[in-house]
């Protein structure tokens, strides 16, 4: 059975509701650059002012997990990217395996970053009064894990909601909805997938990569 | 539907240990006391890591030049913001 897309009545053809689609999804991704954007534009705001603040807090967050987890997201970017090649080539059962490895990958991420926040909040890394009393003579600490926070929880969350949307896609394609002819949603859920990976290349070196000693 | 020719399994794989080996390059040059460089450094290298995933991963290599641009869009609008919110800082 094939999985034939429903042709809306207001394009000449599919080809051009599949170009419209992700016409709509860039238009989506442009406001979540912007929404990270403004993150990152505190951040260098405040890296300008506090320079050495932000070099000795940077030192405390764990570069060898924040590699692993950049790896990880890399790595899934990859099978998201192979995923959609595999149902251009009708292998049904090449695109299960690539998007349930996707959000298996996803949720490493997750778990590493978890992992990483407890560890910091042992070592009293969370700003406000029981902040690291050393790293706190220096200006601009707290502001830097206020900041770390704040970009890597939104990250977070917007890693969630690509495993989700990834899961809906996967119940969707079990119940073989997609095929080479028609595969726009699969398509759209792996530009958001790859959009949350090139956040994190620019979250990763920001707060993990200031300068190491 | 006609679509672009399909990349080969190995032009994806090249692309994924690119992608790893700037990984390591970026945390590497951390490591490197190079001042105010350390930053252009990194930045550099997630632009490059950011091109390949644009281009080969989100397939814009493929689309039509309309899609490009909004692409392209949601960067310049963010250079935007940058360029007017931090020119206070760095003339003061």
């Amino acid at each position: 059975m094939s999985a034939q897309p429903r042709l809306r009545m207001q394009f000449d053809d599919v080809r051009q509701q599949f170009d419209a689609a992700k016409l709509g999804m860039w238009t989506f991704l442009a406001t979540e650059i912007l929404l990270f954007g403004g993150l990152f534009c505190v951040y260098f705001f405040y890296r300008a002012q506090y320079a050495p603040g932000f070099v000795a807090a940077s030192r405390h967050t764990d570069v060898v997990l924040g590699t692993i987890e950049t790896v990880v997201l890399i790595t899934s970017s990859l099978t998201m990217a192979l995923a959609i090649r595999a149902v251009r080539m009708n292998r049904t059962r090449a695109v299960s395996l690539l998007l349930i490895s996707t959000m298996v990958l996803g949720a490493i991420f997750i778990a590493i970053h978890a992992r990483e926040y407890v560890a910091e909040f042992h070592e009293h890394l969370f700003p406000g009064q029981g902040f690291d009393a050393d790293l706190a003579s220096a200006a601009g600490t707290q502001l830097f894990f206020l900041l770390y926070y704040a970009t890597t929880s939104l990250h977070g969350v917007h890693v969630c909601i690509g495993i989700c949307t990834l899961l809906i896609l996967q119940i969707q394609h079990a119940r073989r909805r997609f095929d080479a002819a028609y595969y726009t949603p699969l398509e759209l859920g792996g530009l958001y997938w790859h959009l949350v990976d090139i956040i994190w290349i620019f979250v990763f070196p920001l707060y993990y990569l200031v300068q190491r000693p | 539907m006609k679509e672009m020719p399909l990349i080969p399994l190995r032009g994806y794989i090249w692309v994924w240990l690119g992608l790893v080996l700037f990984v390591l390059l970026t945390v590497a040059s951390s490591f490197l006391r190079l001042g105010g460089l350390n930053l252009a450094v990194s930045l550099g290298i997630s632009f490059l890591k950011t091109s390949l995933v644009l281009w080969y991963c989100m397939n814009l290599r493929g689309e039509t030049s309309l899609t490009r641009l909004f692409a392209s869009a949601g960067f310049c609008w963010l250079l935007l913001l940058f360029v007017f919110s931090l020119a206070d800082v760095v003339t003061r």
